[in-house]
């Protein structure tokens, strides 16, 4: 029998045991870990809809959530969604993203995406009130798995931006002249809501001489629930000394915290 | 020649009498050391099975990635060259056991290890473009550093065997070649 080999001995082969076994727990961890990340279902709330509100200080929240079941034993660390919004042609409109979560080993969470679209702050704010968009999304989601391995993963969507004055028109009608001196200008104002917010709020119309100088003005209430439709003809009389023709209207809408001019009318 | 009883350190041009001799009173004065041709034999088997798993495998995965979708921030040159160097110092490490050259050897091999694994995990980055508009970057240099701990466990014994090799000479012989 042999006896009892030195400490030197030992110690060397202990630790050359140690590293052995290192080895084997690091890839017995790491294998468990891709397994596990391999069962990783993600998926986005409500399908791929988002939802849309109108903030009082004239910025439009879209919101979605983000699920992803973690069936698996280890945490995902700093997992975080970034979304930046370009409207074509005019650059970045707008960044969005979630807060910082961790995502515990056998449980599934809803991480809350946000986006602040500011209508009344962007030079693409009046468009997007009176136009339907395709706006093209960089979504980044970047996280840290079992601390071992970190992920960036990047994809290009577009979002269906719908306008909730889509097709805004103020088109003047004929001039008529009447028997007390003013001019009657009906103005026929139509617009679609393809919004999934309603449309609350006033809309003015201003008719402008020629020369710019301010003719008539009038306003009126609306409510036009998302998916719904304006049409409704306005009339205004202008005073004796305002020639329209070649002037313009302006058709500005002021809703709960938010005023936005749209583009002017010509008057033939 | 392969397991011949010998007396610890006997063969002078594998293990010199005077650093391996059996001088500690609680060893058995015999070892069966392996010859140098039985080294020798088992060291280029050690290279070549060193060499297809470190070197060759990984060089053809990032060869055939080459082109595809996935890319590496390795190229399958670098991998096939430092595999080969580290397979060879594998088996120069074996052959060199029962000598005192065997302790430097293995420090000289785990230190070449840690720094092979430290520069692989400075690259460890996966970059996947499927298309569609998706990409994807992994990063897993965590892995790699969590791994340099087995060859820094290996240059600690390593050096531990150096020492014993010097103030003991030949006294390790007895318990890794027993006869």
């Amino acid at each position: 029998m042999n006896p009892r080999p030195p400490g030197l001995y030992r110690l060397s082969r202990l630790l050359r045991r140690l590293s052995t076994l290192a080895v084997v727990v690091v890839v017995v961890v790491t294998a468990f870990a891709v397994y596990s990340v391999a069962h990783v279902r993600p998926s986005t709330g409500s399908g791929a809809q988002m939802t849309q509100l109108l903030l009082p200080n004239g910025t439009v929240e879209l919101g979605t959530t983000f699920n992803l079941s973690n069936p698996g034993p280890f945490a995902f660390t700093h997992f975080r969604l970034l979304a930046l919004v370009s409207f074509p042609g005019a650059g970045l409109l707008a960044v969005g993203g979630s807060p910082d979560s961790t995502i515990a080993g056998g449980s599934t969470a809803s991480v809350p995406l946000t986006i602040y679209l500011p209508m009344a702050a962007s030079s693409a704010g009046p468009t997007l009130l009176t136009h339907d968009a395709q706006l093209p999304v960089d979504l980044w989601l970047n996280t840290t798995y079992a601390s071992l391995a970190s992920a960036a993963i990047r994809a290009e969507t577009n979002y269906s931006w719908g306008a909730p004055f889509d097709q805004l028109n103020a088109t003047p009608g004929p001039v008529a002249p009447q028997a007390n001196g003013t001019v009657l200008v009906p103005i026929a104002v139509s617009f679609a809501n393809h919004a999934v917010f309603g449309d609350v709020g006033t809309l003015s119309v201003r008719v402008l001489s020629a020369g710019g100088a301010p003719c008539s003005t009038t306003s009126l209430l609306i409510d036009t629930p998302a998916g719904g439709t304006f049409a409704q003809t306005l009339s205004l009389y202008l005073g004796p000394g305002c020639n329209p023709s070649g002037g313009e209207v302006l058709v500005a809408y002021s809703g709960p915290g938010i005023t936005v001019a749209f583009p002017p009318e010509a008057i033939p | 020649m392969s397991g011949e009883v010998v007396p610890a350190g006997a063969r002078g041009e594998i293990a010199p009498p005077t650093l391996f001799a059996p001088d500690s009173p609680t060893l058995s004065p015999v070892a069966r050391v392996p010859g140098l041709a039985h080294r020798f034999a088992v060291s280029v088997a050690l290279f070549v099975v060193a060499l297809v798993v470190i070197a060759y495998l990984p060089y053809e995965l990032l060869r055939r990635l080459e082109g595809t979708a996935v890319s590496i921030a390795v190229t399958p040159f670098e991998v096939l060259a430092v595999g080969a160097a580290m397979s060879l110092l594998l088996a120069l490490r074996y052959l060199a056991k029962p000598t005192v050259a065997y302790g430097p050897m293995a420090m000289l091999t785990a230190a070449a290890g840690i720094a092979y694994l430290f520069w692989l995990a400075a690259r460890a980055t996966v970059a996947v473009v499927p298309g569609h508009g998706v990409g994807i970057t992994v990063t897993y240099g965590t892995v790699l550093e969590l791994l340099a701990v087995a060859p820094l466990l290996s240059l600690l014994a390593a050096v531990v065997t150096t020492i014993e090799d010097l103030r003991h000479p030949g006294e390790r012989l007895r318990f890794d070649y027993p006869a």
